[in-house]
């Protein structure tokens, strides 16, 4: 750390989104789907957000980006509000901070080759790829273990574990300060799952990227997350050290999710022991 | 003396219409009241082999060996027969519950439909399934039997569906990816849900890519890659000291993102 004073990377100040339910007979409810979050991610820095589905993770995902406008409370970029943000200042701040989404397939473009879509972020318009351009996706592509054989295939042609890569080495070619990952590894196979994993720990030493990794595996958060935070029904149940927080749950909703951890391992308790 | 098996299948092979094969040769048992994980990663041939059992394989698909459920040979066997079978004897679980169930349909017509084919009284079959429903620790059951499925959450459809299969009382259970969808709080209570009923005598056959399924509910396991069982045994054996190269990496792959030091 250099300055004890340096702004967080990403922030969230009572965070708070509702949102407005549409109904068959007019009306509609009000959802409160984030109540008074507070976190922050400093440079460097791991979070991992873990919650079941509807605890709300993907929107928070959403809010601290501003993809979805807060109903109260802030989400900062570097000690910038977000809300005040003109158009233009919130796209240079929201490249600093890249997202790997779910279905590595789905959130490629099917009708752009591997190159164009790794440089996508770096272009405006269609046109040529300059040369400097098409240097700096490659280097990226083999950061991520594939070579320049993989420049004209498209999507469609790449395994899920290879198109996940794919969408790594586009989120990295802005040269974020932070990757959030919402749920990375999830429709991977279990061998590509561990190689993403070891790709994001990797990374992660070699260009000191801060990152903040959304997901319902417990495994995952211990294995790349210095500090957790669970989240529950749009509230934060507790937070702290990944380790300590395994090792002593405060609250007992953690608990529950900890005892519904499944392990290969007879010692940890696996082989019919489930009780 | 260890029971008669249940299932027992020998020399199995699925070859598509194009000659391709997509299972090879494939020998297994398993016995009344016993959970067989199937393991294997995606295009192994895990769900090829349910489908088949039930007689569901791809259309022009041949399949070869044999199947046989007590005394009914499955392979070749004819529509009538495998319909008297399924949902009945044969039961079925598969990954996706919404696709399982019939959108306009209420939840308690679909339930008590696979009794009142059984010749069982509507309150009777009533009455069993609020009782299965309760069984699978969803609150409300009489709520639930007014519902259609898309007003039940993902992990309250598929309780419902496991519910559903067992309804009948059927011997086996194939089970595809039952958990693969659910929280993890949710795949625990299904997981000790399947462990009760084979405690019962139920047989399931468990399909997953996921270990720690396995070692959470199996008594024994088979892993397949590209249709060829490369090992079979006793679960807790098998994870501790795998045999076969595919085995081993698989296992590796599971300890290393558990965090657990690699097996030699």
């Amino acid at each position: 750390m250099s300055a004890v004073m340096a702004p967080p990377l990403l922030e969230a100040r009572d965070l708070s989104v509702k949102m407005r339910t549409a109904q068959r007979w007019g009306g509609g409810a009000e959802r409160q789907l984030l109540h008074s979050i507070n976190l922050c991610v400093h440079r460097g820095e791991t979070l991992a957000v873990v919650g079941e589905s509807g605890a709300g993770k993907s929107t928070l995902v959403r809010a601290l980006l501003r993809l979805q406008p807060p109903s109260a409370g802030q989400a900062l970029i570097d000690g910038h509000d977000l809300a005040i943000l003109s158009a233009a200042e919130l796209r240079t701040q929201r490249r600093r901070i890249q997202i790997v989404f779910q279905d590595p397939i789905a959130s490629l473009n099917p009708a752009l080759n591997v190159l164009q879509l790794v440089s996508d972020p770096l272009r405006s318009g269609a046109g040529p790829i300059a040369t400097v351009v098409r240097e700096k996706a490659l280097a990226q592509l083999q950061a991520v273990g594939l070579g320049a054989e993989y420049l004209t295939r498209r999507a469609c042609e790449l395994s899920g574990g290879q198109a996940q890569r794919v969408a790594i080495a586009r989120a990295l070619i802005t040269e974020p300060d932070m990757l959030v990952c919402d749920e990375p590894v999830s429709a991977l196979d279990l061998a590509l799952r561990s190689q993403v994993l070891r790709l994001l720990i990797d990374l992660r030493r070699q260009r000191s990227l801060a990152l903040l990794l959304v997901t319902h595996d417990l495994h995952a958060a211990r294995l790349l997350c210095e500090r957790t935070l669970v989240l529950r029904q749009g509230a934060v149940v507790e937070q702290g050290d990944t380790r300590q927080l395994f090792a002593q749950p405060a609250a007992a909703y953690t608990r529950e999710l900890l005892a519904a951890m499944l392990s290969v391992d007879a010692a940890r308790g696996a082989s019919g022991s489930i009780s | 003396m260890p029971a008669e098996p249940l299932l027992s299948v020998s020399h199995l092979s699925l070859h598509r219409a194009d000659g391709q094969p997509v299972l090879r040769d494939l020998s297994f048992e398993l016995r009344p009241g016993e959970i067989l994980g199937v393991v294997g990663q995606s295009g192994s041939g895990k769900s090829q082999l349910l489908l088949s059992l039930l007689g569901l394989q791809m259309r022009g698909a041949v399949l070869s060996g044999s199947a046989r459920f007590g005394a009914q040979e499955l392979v070749g066997a004819d529509e009538s027969a495998l319909r008297g079978l399924r949902g009945r004897q044969i039961a079925m679980l598969f990954q996706d519950p919404l696709l399982s169930w019939n959108p306009y349909l209420r939840i308690g017509r679909q339930l008590t439909e696979v009794l009142q084919q059984q010749g069982i009284r509507d309150s009777e079959a009533r009455m069993r399934a609020i009782q299965a429903l309760a069984e699978v620790e969803l609150a409300e059951p009489e709520r639930i039997l007014r519902q259609y499925p898309h007003e039940l959450s993902g992990g309250m459809r598929q309780r419902a569906l496991l519910a559903m299969a067992v309804l009948g009382s059927p011997r086996l259970l194939l089970a595809d990816e039952p958990t693969t969808a659910l929280d993890p709080t949710t795949q625990k209570r299904v997981l000790l849900r399947l462990r009760a009923l084979s405690g019962r005598g139920l047989s399931i056959l468990l399909v997953t890519h996921d270990l720690g399924v396995v070692a959470a509910v199996a008594d024994r396991m088979l892993v397949l890659e590209h249709g060829i069982i490369v090992e079979q045994g006793e679960t807790a054996q098998l994870l501790r000291s795998p045999a076969s190269d595919y085995a081993r990496t698989l296992l590796n792959a599971a300890r290393e993102l558990e965090g657990l030091p690699c097996l030699p």
